[in-house]
């Protein structure tokens, strides 16, 4: 992954994870008889979907990567 | 290029003068000041309305206060009036975007159209856009006054009731709808005007050989040529209405009640006159996030139009 993609992600972690704070608290702590629980449970599930989010564009920058030094490599043996 | 250059000169003169500087250093030290001014004027507020977002801060008891955790966005997050807020911000945007839209194209086509005068019609344009919205509000609160204002009177001469355009709730966000209007359908009719007189005339003349009809051109070479331009129009009158505040100050400083109370000025009424500066900083926040997700998703068609365009190129 390089730098700006890295960053790219990043930046797109945070608003998930955020997004993900602001749903569970307008919507689904209310059916939550602890507030301390549904706020650790809160926080698993946002660095779970964090976490598959990375793992999901690492694996497509992977393949765009590769892809792309396919076309390269089929470039450079029509021009041999 | 200009790194390589400055090396050859350097190796030329064969010892390096101690006091130049590298082209790496020359470039970063001419970013730091705009780095400089948006580290004090953006990112350090954002980051103190962060911090006071998760405090208790009544600015009436004095201080920022302890701790909360998250308790102010739960307070926010289930606060009615924000939504409402919410709410008359989406409805302002939605007609007041489309009405901008539809009318600034269609003044562009007419003013494309037109033999003489356009130069004249483009400089009366621009007038509105030229004035702030805290004076133009002004004379249309004017306008709108139900006893003295000129609409009023002039709907009187021809018979017709004579509505408090700011004063009753069933019109009085139609009223700043209009105002928003009118101050800015100019901005869309220029751009779309400078979009329609770039376009090549080439297509237009082989439809027209072709005996394509108006409809037929319009529908498959005008709109899909000027479609980066309204696109573009379109993001920038969005991301301005949702922001929308001077004209709700001036014309009815958000009432009556709270039927024309947008999210900035409800953020702003929390904030400066029930200083409540814990909520209004998390309102804030939470503004700030839902601009971030909806750019990212309004940007991405334009930005993957800019760089299949660049690949082409």
């Amino acid at each position: 992954m390089s730098f700006s993609q890295g960053w790219d992600t990043g930046f797109r972690v945070i608003l998930l994870y955020v997004g993900v704070v602001f749903v569970w608290l307008g919507f689904i702590e209310p059916y939550f008889a602890s507030q301390s629980m549904s706020v650790v449970i809160m926080n698993i599930v946002a660095f779970v979907i964090s976490a598959a989010f990375v793992v999901r564009a690492r694996s497509r920058f992977i393949a765009e990567r590769q892809q792309a030094e396919a076309e390269v490599a089929a470039l450079m043996q029509e021009d041999v | 290029m200009s790194q390589s250059l400055s090396v050859s000169a350097s190796q030329e003169k064969g010892v390096a003068s101690p006091t130049a500087m590298s082209d790496r250093w020359f470039s970063i030290l001419l970013v730091v000041p705009a780095m400089l001014v948006i580290l004090v004027f953006a990112l350090l507020p954002l980051a103190y309305a962060l911090d006071v977002s998760f405090r208790f801060a009544d600015l009436t008891r004095g201080r920022i206060g302890d701790f909360v955790g998250l308790d102010n966005y739960r307070t926010v997050l289930h606060d009615s009036a924000f939504w409402s807020s919410v709410w008359v911000t989406l409805k302002f945007t939605l007609t007041a975007v489309t009405l901008e839209m539809v009318l600034g194209i269609a003044i562009a086509f007419l003013i494309h159209g037109a033999t003489v005068g356009k130069g004249v019609i483009r400089s009366l344009m621009i007038l509105p856009l030229a004035t702030s919205a805290a004076v133009t509000g002004l004379f249309w609160r004017y306008l709108y006054d139900p006893q003295f204002g000129l609409i009023n009177y002039f709907l009187g001469l021809i018979g017709l009731p004579e509505p408090n355009w700011l004063g009753d709730y069933t019109i009085a966000l139609w009223s700043v709808i209009l105002f928003d209007v009118w101050q800015w359908t100019p901005f869309v009719a220029l751009i779309a005007l400078a979009g329609l007189q770039a376009l090549p005339k080439e297509p237009f003349e082989a439809a027209e050989l072709d005996g394509a009809s108006t409809f037929r051109v319009l529908r498959t070479l005008t709109f899909p040529m000027l479609k980066p331009v309204l696109f573009l129009v379109l993001v920038l009158r969005t991301i301005d209405s949702v922001r929308l505040y001077d004209a709700v100050a001036v014309l009815t400083r958000g009432g009556p009640g709270t039927v024309t109370e947008t999210m900035t000025f409800y953020l702003y009424r929390t904030g400066l006159k029930l200083f409540r500066m814990d909520y209004a900083s998390t309102m804030a926040i939470f503004f700030l996030y839902a601009m971030l997700v909806a750019s990212l998703f309004a940007l991405r068609p334009l930005l993957t139009q800019f760089s299949s365009r660049a690949s082409e190129g």
